[in-house]
């Protein structure tokens, strides 16, 4: 019998500092025995507990694509005790991993869709791992329209902004880039993200809506979508909640009767309107 | 054999012959409490009480267990030997046994297996002990148990003055009863005896509420204005989750000496206000209300929704053990 409590060490391969502020880095993990990264089968938007024998075990969207290689990439903001701990690494460090968990993005059920994604801050991760992977040259012409919408505070909290930029210049992608506040070398757009979702009016015309954000960016983005025309069960949300096992035991992370860990975290808003507001 | 007879005089013989098939874990008495622990030898064994302190729980699930233990240099992880030994636990009221079968929902789902939880489980045979002494806080025929339910068991004791009725419940044991020294054929005289105490007890505890009643109305009752006062008077000292047979919820802690140490998990509660806070500093349970709301949802409707029984056996514990009288009960019948 497996046992799903421990964890498989990994090796941090690169480290890359996000944000201008250095407080969100991108950690790059390899695992050391082949079974393991053979058994670490995922898909976008699920997560991962990152394991540190000594500091403890916290889950992380996972921000790289299956389509990318062996390497599962993470990305964090400095934070708690684990997080710390985590940023004060090096290449090398050697560090645990389990998972992955959750039911990520129906992958299935986004075939032959238009796809609009929206990320405000950090929430971008597991995103770009749907980004990424839409975009692989195998699949992409699986999918219609892609259209991204994303943002940060300022343009030095923009994560993976290069990698955005270069997807700017995509002629099979729209991606429009805004920051709440720019400064002397932002030539962007200004702006919060919903009133830029309602200027881009992307078509709810077969499309799903992928909606991951601060609170209260997915409060304002959700009637625009409703305005657009976007059906509740076509508006998807992941949820982020305190966790501890990460698969439906522990017991912290419910919402009503469903466990963000093992149902979510990714949630229709249909779904949520069901559930009791309580997160 | 399906039923048979144990003269008291020969439960000592019972116990150590369970002995020599592996470990026995059994109500023994230690101070003023009833506790079950591993029997040293067949004379701690303690079959007169009302209801243990704690319920067996810890046995398949302790309070503190260790996951592994760990070298931080380079992450060295090292598994602990997980239990695989027979054991038997022997004693357990009916209310005590359901639970270990609503404990097996969570640690046995079907997609992650709780490995220390099922080892312990699949190895021990489970001998209950029938209810013949209720107590006042007992409210079991509201939850769907009663003094004689064998649900949970392997086989069932059932204390007739001088002697106990042995009813073997499962395969397991059937074959348990057939290799125990000292049991004789019930008779039937007996067996009416039995049948009678059995609705005598029954009549003892009159249901308070009900239960299917109840899990349905609250369904729709998470905005309920009840919800504002009835948790009022709770310190949130969390005694009823620790004391609760089927509270599962736990914690992962990493317990460190120097360069080394051990990740354990232990029993949590969602009584307390850090079971749900964020790092972020985000709590989406932030007072006693939502906690409160939490316990009695989680029990009543959610677990009812997901295992389709509620997580609740009526063995009365967390009214017996609240410091400020909160008695369950009155808080569900809110919903009836």
């Amino acid at each position: 019998m497996e046992n799903p409590y421990l964890p498989k060490n990994v090796k941090i391969e690169k480290i890359i500092d996000e944000t201008a502020g250095k407080d969100i880095k991108s950690f790059v993990l390899s695992f050391l025995n082949p079974q393991d990264c053979e058994a670490f089968s995922y898909h976008p938007g699920q997560f991962a507990e990152i394991s540190i024998a000594g500091a403890g075990e916290i889950p992380i969207g996972i921000a790289s694509s299956p389509s990318e290689g062996v390497e599962v990439k993470f990305t964090v903001k400095k934070m708690g005790v684990v997080t710390k701990d985590l940023h004060n690494s090096s290449a090398g460090r050697i560090i645990g991993l389990r998972g992955p968990y959750g039911n990520g993005f129906p992958m299935e059920e986004l075939k032959g869709k238009n796809i609009v994604i929206v990320g405000g801050g950090f929430a971008f991760t597991t995103l770009r791992s749907l980004a990424v992977y839409l975009m692989d040259d195998s699949r992409r012409k699986d999918y219609g329209d892609i259209t991204i919408i994303c943002g940060a505070r300022t343009p030095g909290d923009l994560i993976y902004r290069q990698e955005v930029e270069t997807w700017a210049s995509q002629p099979d992608l729209k991606v429009q880039v805004t920051v709440d506040k720019g400064n002397a070398d932002w030539s962007g757009r200004e702006g919060f993200i919903p009133p830029v979702v309602k200027e881009v009016a992307p078509s709810a015309d077969n499309a799903i809506a992928l909606v991951c954000g601060p609170p209260i960016m997915i409060k304002l983005t959700i009637p625009i979508l409703f305005d657009l025309g976007f059906a509740p069960n076509k508006i998807l949300n992941s949820l982020e909640m305190r966790m501890k096992c990460g698969f439906g035991k522990c017991g912290r992370c419910n919402i009503g009767n469903k466990y963000v860990c093992k149902d979510g975290p990714v949630f229709t808003f249909e779904e949520l309107q069901k559930l009791p507001q309580e997160y | 054999m399906d039923t048979g007879i144990i003269k008291k005089e020969n439960i000592k013989g019972v116990i150590e012959s369970l002995m020599q098939m592996g470990k026995v874990v059994a109500p023994t008495r230690q101070d003023d409490m009833t506790v079950f622990s591993a029997l040293p030898s067949s004379e701690a064994l303690d079959l007169n009480y009302t209801n243990s302190k704690l319920s067996p729980k810890d046995y398949f699930f302790p309070q503190t267990e260790v996951l592994f233990c760990y070298e931080k240099e380079n992450n060295q992880i090292h598994p602990p030997l997980i239990e695989d030994k027979p054991a038997c636990l022997v004693g357990v009221r009916p209310c005590d046994a359901k639970a270990i079968t609503l404990l097996d929902c969570i640690f046995n789902d079907p997609q992650y297996k709780d490995v220390y939880y099922l080892n312990k489980r699949k190895n021990t045979v489970v001998i209950g002990l029938a209810c013949t002494n209720p107590q006042s806080t007992c409210f079991c025929t509201s939850t769907g148990g009663g003094p004689l339910d064998t649900t949970g068991m392997d086989m069932l004791w059932q204390d007739l003055g001088d002697r106990y009725l042995i009813k073997a419940v499962t395969p397991q044991g059937k074959e348990l009863a057939s290799k125990l020294f000292g049991i004789d054929k019930a008779p039937e005289k007996d067996l009416s005896y039995a049948k009678k105490q059995g609705e005598k007890v029954l009549s003892m505890i009159p249901p308070a509420f009900e239960a299917e009643k109840i899990s349905e109305k609250l369904r729709s009752s998470f905005e309920d204005s009840v919800w504002e006062t009835i948790h009022e008077k709770c310190l949130g000292c969390a005694a009823c989750t620790f004391v609760c047979p089927t509270c599962h919820c736990f914690d992962i802690q990493d317990e460190n000496s120097r360069d080394r140490g051990r990740r354990v998990k232990l029993w949590d509660s969602c009584m307390f206000p850090l079971f749900t806070l964020h790092t972020s500093g985000h709590n989406p349970r932030l007072s006693g209300k939502e906690r409160m709301r939490q316990r009695i949802m989680h029990k009543f409707n959610y677990f009812k929704v997901n295992n389709g029984h509620v997580a609740c056996v009526g063995c009365g514990r967390c009214i017996r053990e609240c410091p400020v009288n909160m008695d369950i009960r009155q808080i569900v019948s809110a919903f009836s």
